[in-house]
């Protein structure tokens, strides 16, 4: 489990998100909780190579946790989406999936439910 | 009821000003919330990374309708994008923007400084979905 920012949110820090990870039988699920922003896009992004197998197929990222996300969080997503052929977005927030379906990058994510 | 901040040229000042005009609104719907709070996310971003100037934030909520203005001093002018490509990266702020308010504009003045601006009308707010 990597946390990555403080606990909470003081006023002046950044952005606190928590990337843990867990497998259904060969596929790594990763588990995104918190907020995801420009403050922390980068290193959650690395936090997620680090946790792929080479050659995985398939990923799930698991988002019924996250409670924000703007367009550098559909910059990780779709910069995963290039490292992995299948990826599920599961338990999407109604405005995680809204971004995620206006921007087009749900022709290219398996969105679920 | 307005109220305006200024935010330093840093990734740390785009909660903090998403942070701001949430305070600023009061009680909102669930739905708007999450939304202005892109929106404003999106806007503070652009600041940050390319005028990299400080940025006032402007929050006027009246008549049931909600305008936040973000100016910053950088140079350039705004311009509408168009849909962006699944697979891109970048250009998708104001597209968002642009999606998700029921209206959003620019100004210019002279001088250094450039201003985007979007409205929502307000949700009356149901206790249940009020955050």
């Amino acid at each position: 489990m990597a946390h990555i920012g403080p606990p909470g949110l003081g006023p002046s820090g950044q952005s606190s998100i928590t990337v843990e990870t867990r497998a259904e039988g060969s596929t790594p699920v990763i588990i995104l909780s918190g907020e995801l922003d420009l403050t922390n896009a980068e290193r959650v992004q690395s936090a997620i190579e680090e946790m792929l197998t080479d050659g995985a197929e398939r990923l799930v990222v698991e988002t019924s946790g996250l409670q924000f996300m703007d367009s550098s969080g559909l910059a990780v997503l779709a910069f995963v989406a290039r490292k992995v052929p299948v990826i599920e977005l599961r338990d999407p927030s109604p405005i995680v999936r809204r971004l995620v379906e206006l921007t087009g990058l749900a022709q290219i994510l398996n969105v679920r439910p | 009821m307005k109220s305006a901040r200024t935010f330093l040229p840093n990734v740390n000042s785009i909660p903090e000003a998403r942070r701001f005009v949430l305070a600023a609104v009061g009680r909102i719907a669930r739905e708007q919330r999450d939304a202005v709070s892109v929106m404003v996310s999106e806007l503070a971003m652009n600041a940050v990374q390319h005028a990299r100037t400080r940025f006032q934030v402007t929050v006027d909520v009246a008549n049931g309708s909600l305008r936040v203005e973000v100016t910053d001093s950088g140079a350039g002018t705004v311009t509408a994008q168009p849909p962006p490509d699944a697979a891109s990266l970048r250009g998708r702020g104001l597209f968002i923007v642009d999606q998700l308010s029921d209206a959003w504009g620019t100004s210019s003045s002279t001088g250094p400084a450039k201003s985007v601006w979007f409205t929502v009308a307000l949700n009356a707010v149901n206790d249940s979905t009020a955050q």
